[in-house]
């Protein structure tokens, strides 16, 4: 359990963090989500032990210490060399020697997908496979706590998809990971708990399941050429790509009567579906009303 | 330590612009140098000793050039920050990048001495000793490359500094000419040059050099030079590391 109590980190004028309390339970996934500039990589960079300079403390209450593997935003990588020297490097000044480092650079080369590019200079690769490898050398020492910052900006959809595997079997090997992102959907799809970050504030936390039942509401989605009189009987959330969003804490009756109304009136919507709340949504109402108020 | 080291030096000997700065272009001068000067000279063997001497000590100085871009780009992509989440101490690191720069330059005054041996027949009374200046004028460089590259804000004031050094103390330090056919308030000023004393260090080492100062002493004033240069750089390692960080 990593434990962050009242932490605060400035850079002169700017607050980057701002009183920041959380809890972060061993062997889970946990996401930072929020807009760029938030604070996001402030907040891992301390975690990682990168920035020293902050106020407020952070506890690790394992029996040991455990091992870190980090993985900055910007790509850090000796272009001029290759993968397997990159990764050698890595292995070496986390201690590991002889054959386990030989053995580990080969796992290694493996999980990301660059063995058959082993000895190509990075320079030569392209935006998804150098993100896949900056993943491979934080993860040359096989870390306990790996802790990662925006590691898909930029890639293309196959290396993202190889990334999001990565993770999962990360999660399945019991690590905790710690993953930033301003991508919604990652978070949602990757992380059991997540933080709200926003304007160097945590929003909201807690697990992703328990904010979506309290933060979000189911919806049905109606795309077509509607009647304005049906938009009162139900609350519109939104206008949302040329059609409307009915939120209702029973959607599926809502659905029916839909489908009943649009048969009795023999109108033929482009679209009607049923909508599951998303960590979007959450995000959208926390910072939507309470934040974007007071700022 | 030797990770960083090892890595340092497969990245420096495979850059073009290194080999380029402190090999290609010290032997080509040293070639043009020798066929202005020495090819009708009466003593080809005693101008060798000269410029051999004098150019190894002013190529010398542009591994700092080299050193100052290696250290601005690891502050700049994130390298030294993401160091600090590693086992890796700072002093690790810093020693582990000076070592190689510091055995590049010895590397370099080697090379062209022993191509002053064989092309022109140069002549070492002592050959250790000429090691051993070429390791303190290693060192020297090396520290003073450090130093700017703590307080460099882009590679382009390494680039400036390096040559202010590099000619400025070729010229008041008799690199190119005689030091004792320069004027006398160069001459004077030149006795303050680190360079004036890293060459008449090697030329003390050479047979037949009278005019060669005591190399034990210019040994000791290197070895000062060295201690300022890190002098400085421990002064700017700790910004250099902040802001690397943030
Ligand atoms: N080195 C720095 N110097 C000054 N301001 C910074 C620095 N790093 C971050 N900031 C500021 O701190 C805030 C949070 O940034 P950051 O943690 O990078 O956010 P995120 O990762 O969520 O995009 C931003 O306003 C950013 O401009
Ligand atoms: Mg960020």
């Amino acid at each position: 359990m990593i434990t962050i109590q009242n932490v605060n980190k400035r850079y002169k004028e700017t607050r980057a963090l701002q009183n920041i309390d959380l809890s972060i339970p061993s062997g889970v996934c946990y996401g930072f989500v929020g807009p760029n500039g938030a604070g996001k990589s402030s907040l891992i960079k301390i975690l990682a032990g990168v920035v020293k300079d902050y106020e407020g403390s952070i506890h690790v209450s394992d029996a040991n210490p455990p091992s870190l593997g980090y993985v900055p935003q910007e790509v850090c990588l000796e272009e001029t060399l290759s993968a397997t020297t990159n990764l050698h490097f890595y292995g070496k000044i986390q201690g590991l020697k002889g054959e386990k480092l030989i053995r580990q650079v080969k796992t290694v080369l493996d999980d990301i997908g660059l063995t058959n590019r082993a000895n190509s200079k990075v320079k030569t690769f392209s935006g998804g496979m150098k993100r896949r490898l900056n993943i491979g050398c934080a993860l040359m020492h096989e870390p306990d706590l790996v802790i990662m910052d925006e590691p898909t900006v930029g890639v293309d959809p196959q290396s993202r998809l190889h990334i999001f595997q990565m993770i999962r079997s990360l999660k399945q090997q019991g690590k905790t990971i710690i993953y930033a992102s301003h991508y919604m959907e990652e978070i949602e799809e990757l992380c059991d708990e997540v933080a709200f970050i926003d304007g160097g504030k945590i929003v909201e936390q807690g697990s992703i399941d328990d904010l979506l039942t309290s933060y979000a509401q189911p919806a049905v989605f109606i795309k077509g050429d509607i009647p304005k009189a049906w938009l009162d009987f139900e609350n519109v959330i939104q206008q949302k790509d040329g059609g409307w969003l009915f939120a209702s804490s029973n959607p599926m009756q809502l659905l029916g009567k839909l489908a009943q109304r649009c048969e009795e009136q023999n109108i033929m919507p482009s679209q009607l579906s049923l909508m599951q709340p998303r960590l979007e949504d959450v995000f959208f109402t926390l910072t939507g009303t309470a934040l974007r108020d007071t700022a | 330590m030797w990770a960083v080291a090892n890595l340092e030096a497969r990245k420096q000997l495979q850059d073009k612009s290194l080999l380029f700065w402190n090999l290609a272009l010290p032997i080509i001068f040293i070639i043009g140098f020798m066929a202005i000067f020495a090819d009708d000279a009466p003593d080809q063997t005693a101008i060798a000793n000269q410029i051999i001497t004098g150019f190894s000590v002013f190529f010398a100085v542009f591994i700092i050039i080299s050193m100052v871009i290696s250290f601005v780009k690891d502050r700049e992509n994130g390298f030294v920050a993401r160091m600090a989440s590693t086992p890796l101490t700072p002093g690790g690191y810093f020693i582990g990048k000076w070592l190689p720069f510091g055995a590049i330059v010895v590397g370099q005054i080697m090379i062209l001495v022993i191509m002053g041996i064989i092309v022109y027949d140069m002549s070492i009374d002592q050959p250790f000793f000429y090691l051993l200046v070429a390791c303190f004028v290693a060192m020297m460089v090396t520290s003073w490359g450090v130093a700017i590259a703590m307080f460099s804000k882009t590679e382009n004031t390494g680039l400036a500094l390096t040559q202010i050094i590099a000619f400025a103390g070729a010229i008041l330090g008799g690199l190119w000419m005689p030091f004792e056919t320069l004027p006398e308030t160069i001459q004077t000023i030149g006795t303050f040059s680190p360079q004036y004393w890293a060459h008449q260090a090697f030329l003390s080492t050479l047979p037949g050099q009278p005019d060669g100062e005591d190399v034990g002493i210019a040994l000791l004033i290197l070895l000062g030079y060295t201690g300022v240069g890190f002098a400085l750089a421990f002064v700017g390692y700790r910004k250099f590391l902040r802001e690397s960080r943030s």
